[in-house]
């Protein structure tokens, strides 16, 4: 827990997304927040009780919008810029064999796409600015994985200025992208190689790094991302989340943090 | 002259609609914003249907969500009644799940093969315990 808000404190986190939080003492975790002069407040109303739960510095003004079992959605209003932000957590591999999972993720992402829609509807009636969406969470899929690149699930890819064009042609309609900047943190030779460490793949492939932890974005945020801020991070204070060149799950959590910034 | 072929009207197109499972979810809808001012409204979307499970006949999801305008439209998803497009019954119907469940492994709390049962389906869902004790928390929230 104390790790937790170090981390939050030391890379001046404005949003803390967490999966699986059933055990986390949330008292604890704000006070100590606030005993540091940062007032987060946890935003809910509903919750499926998952484990998804989200913080925000009250300096944003995040606003809950959907609660369901695999993700909650919210709005955030920042500077005048207005960000649909859905924070997910997949079915475990350990459950769900991988063709299973990407049929979720592609349901899933029809249901984002409706919500967008009618999100967007709202605002284009009442003549206000539209929101952008972000994706963000533990997807336990890879990002070549066809839930995540596929067409007919998140149509989320790797090239940024393919991106921009917005969408493809599919068939007779235009699929729109999301973008994926984690293809640029996986597997460098000088950093983490992914979020997450398993030495036994469930189709006997020789991963052992994975990149389930991932943030896609709706191609008109992909000038707002802010690049030198974007990292797995591995430290918190002097403590290393990494031992033996495996995630340290046994003292800290089994997967990554992603840290990241819009805007 | 123009001469219409078809045999209905706007009017008789309403009325007969109205008797049908989406007319009455929409009934339902409608009902909710009148019975709390206008605080909480309903709202239904449709969405395609891919069950696992070739065995599943529904294609159709139809989502039942409660809206709070005033708390920047959030929404809660009341119940998803699923459906094929060309009938009118059989239909199905699940609260307290989602898409991704139901498509994975197809449960209904009802199958209603008729307007009575349909009726006696959705009357069980809108007055449980858990739904009202929902509605009353947004409720609350949305007024103070």
């Amino acid at each position: 827990m104390q790790e937790l808000i170090e981390i939050s404190l030391e890379n001046h986190i404005d949003i803390i997304m967490i999966a699986e939080s059933e055990n986390l003492d949330m008292q604890y975790f704000l006070s100590g927040l606030r005993k540091n002069g940062k007032i987060f407040t946890q935003i809910e109303l509903l919750p499926k009780k998952r484990g998804l739960t989200l913080f925000a510095n009250e300096s944003l003004e995040v606003l809950i919008y959907k609660e369901e079992k695999y993700f909650t959605a919210y709005k955030v209003h920042n500077n005048g810029k207005k960000y649909l932000l859905f924070v997910t957590h997949f079915t475990s591999p350990m459950y769900k064999g991988e063709s299973a999972r990407v049929q979720r993720a592609n349901t899933l992402y029809r249901t984002i796409e409706k919500m967008e829609s009618a999100c967007n509807e709202v605002e284009t009636q009442t003549g206000k600015r539209k929101y952008n969406s972000i994706v963000v969470g533990d997807f336990n899929l890879q990002p070549f994985s066809d839930g995540i690149i596929g067409i007919h699930g998140f149509n989320a890819i790797m090239d940024a200025n393919k991106a921009k064009k917005g969408s493809r042609t599919f068939g007779e309609s235009n699929v729109r992208f999301f973008y994926n900047p984690m293809w640029h943190l996986m597997g460098k030779h000088d950093g983490i190689l992914g979020t997450y460490y398993c030495e036994t793949d469930q189709e006997d492939k020789s991963f052992y790094w994975y990149t389930f932890d991932q943030v896609l974005l709706r191609p008109e945020l992909i000038d707002e991302f802010v690049w030198d801020e974007f990292e797995i991070i591995k430290k918190i204070g002097n403590k290393t989340l990494i031992k033996n060149n495996r995630i340290y799950k046994e003292k800290f959590s089994d997967h990554l943090p992603i840290k990241f910034k819009i805007g | 002259m123009e001469q219409s072929l078809w045999k209905f009207n706007e009017r008789t197109l309403k009325t007969n609609t109205k008797e049908l499972p989406d007319g009455i979810l929409k009934e339902q809808a409608d009902i909710l914003s009148d019975k709390t001012g206008g605080v909480l409204y309903g709202r239904t979307t449709n969405m395609k249907f891919r069950p696992q499970d070739p065995n599943v006949k529904y294609n159709l999801a139809t989502v039942f969500d409660v809206v709070v305008p005033s708390l920047d439209n959030y929404s809660y998803t009341l119940l998803i009644m699923y459906s094929r497009p060309e009938s009118d019954y059989p239909i199905a119907l699940t609260s307290d799940s989602n898409i991704i469940d139901d498509a994975e492994n197809f449960r209904p709390q009802y199958e209603c093969e008729d307007r009575v049962s349909f009726i006696k389906g959705l009357r069980e869902i809108l007055s449980s315990d858990e739904v009202n004790r929902n509605i009353e928390i947004l409720y609350s929230k949305a007024c103070f």
